[in-house]
């Protein structure tokens, strides 16, 4: 079973690297809770419409975007894994205008999973690589820092 | 002789709790002597690679925030790996990346990944709510483009120099 969660977080990151958004409701729970950081542009979604909308904000702004995974393990019902998320950034993001940019974020993940599918993913990432990458101007920086 | 636990994540507690009590010759004894940490990319120092470079950037950070505490949140692992996820606090009374004391208070999500048997930590990825950091301790854009931007200012990419370092 716990090999089969494996698997399963594999497909998540799989359908973020490619936009198979048909996949999402054989890899999330209806009930799915994703958290990010705060300063995240969306800091929290919620359910299949919430992963649908991530991904494909994520994947316009960044078409080519991957999630590598360097590292995945588990225990029971739960996983880990850190990645390294690549993307080029050819339409707007947020209010960010397109750069042209190449992107490399480094995520560190866990998940719950419950009757084979993801209910809860807590992720942290490298923001400040994020803002850096994507060049962001000072009246940007500052209403981040203001948030 | 390092002690022996019952598995990699009440090693890790254990860790934990000894960070808590700020007890640096007992948190010694739980690094192997060439254990490598990885911070991320944009953090000022990407790598400590060694238990003494380690050791010695946990006693510096001490000194900015003397009652640092961390709340486990999440705990568990596998054979050789444990991760744990902890809501990390402090007051700032002392210089930290080049910001005088403040006297403010800072909680921030943190996520690590150990590689790590029931003896000792061999290597650790450490990922951090950064942005958090700044926004508490009132740092302006200023301040992020000079310390945390370099590369916009040297003309070359540090971000990338780093990502390279051996």
């Amino acid at each position: 079973m716990s090999h089969r969660n494996l698997e399963l977080v594999k497909k998540l990151h799989h359908i973020w690297s490619t936009g198979k958004t048909d996949l999402i409701a054989d890899v999330y729970s209806r009930d799915f809770v994703g958290y990010w950081p705060k300063s995240a542009l969306v800091p929290e979604r919620h359910g299949h419409e919430g992963v649908m909308f991530g991904v494909q904000a994520l994947r316009t702004a960044f078409p080519d975007w991957k999630e590598t995974v360097v590292d995945l393990f588990y225990e029971e019902n739960k996983v880990a894994s850190r990645t390294i998320a690549t993307g080029t950034h050819t339409e707007k993001f947020g209010e960010l205008e397109p750069t042209g940019n190449l992107v490399e974020i480094h995520e560190a993940s866990t998940f719950k999973i419950f009757e084979g599918k993801v209910v809860e993913h807590q992720c942290l990432f490298d923001e400040l690589a994020r803002l850096n990458a994507l060049n962001v101007d000072k009246s940007y920086l500052r209403k981040i820092l203001k948030k | 002789m390092a002690k022996l636990y019952a598995n990699p994540a009440e090693l890790i507690r254990n860790y934990i709790e000894c960070r808590n009590q700020n007890d640096v010759h007992e948190m010694r004894g739980f690094f192997a002597p060439k254990m490598v940490v990885h911070f991320p990319p944009s953090a000022p120092v990407t790598h400590y690679r060694s238990a003494d470079e380690f050791t010695q950037s946990i006693i510096d950070f001490r000194v900015a925030f003397c009652d640092w505490h961390e709340e486990l949140l999440e705990l568990w692992g596998s054979e050789d790996k444990v991760v744990c996820r902890v809501v990390e606090s402090g007051i700032q009374h002392g210089e930290y990346m080049g910001i005088a004391g403040t006297g403010k208070r800072v909680e921030f999500l943190s996520t690590t990944v150990f590689r790590v048997n029931t003896q000792q930590i061999f290597e650790q990825w450490y990922m951090y709510d950064a942005v958090s950091i700044l926004q508490q301790l009132d740092v302006n854009e200023d301040y992020v483009e000079r310390k945390l931007f370099p590369d916009r200012f040297s003309g070359g990419n540090a971000m990338e120099a780093k990502r390279h370092e051996p």
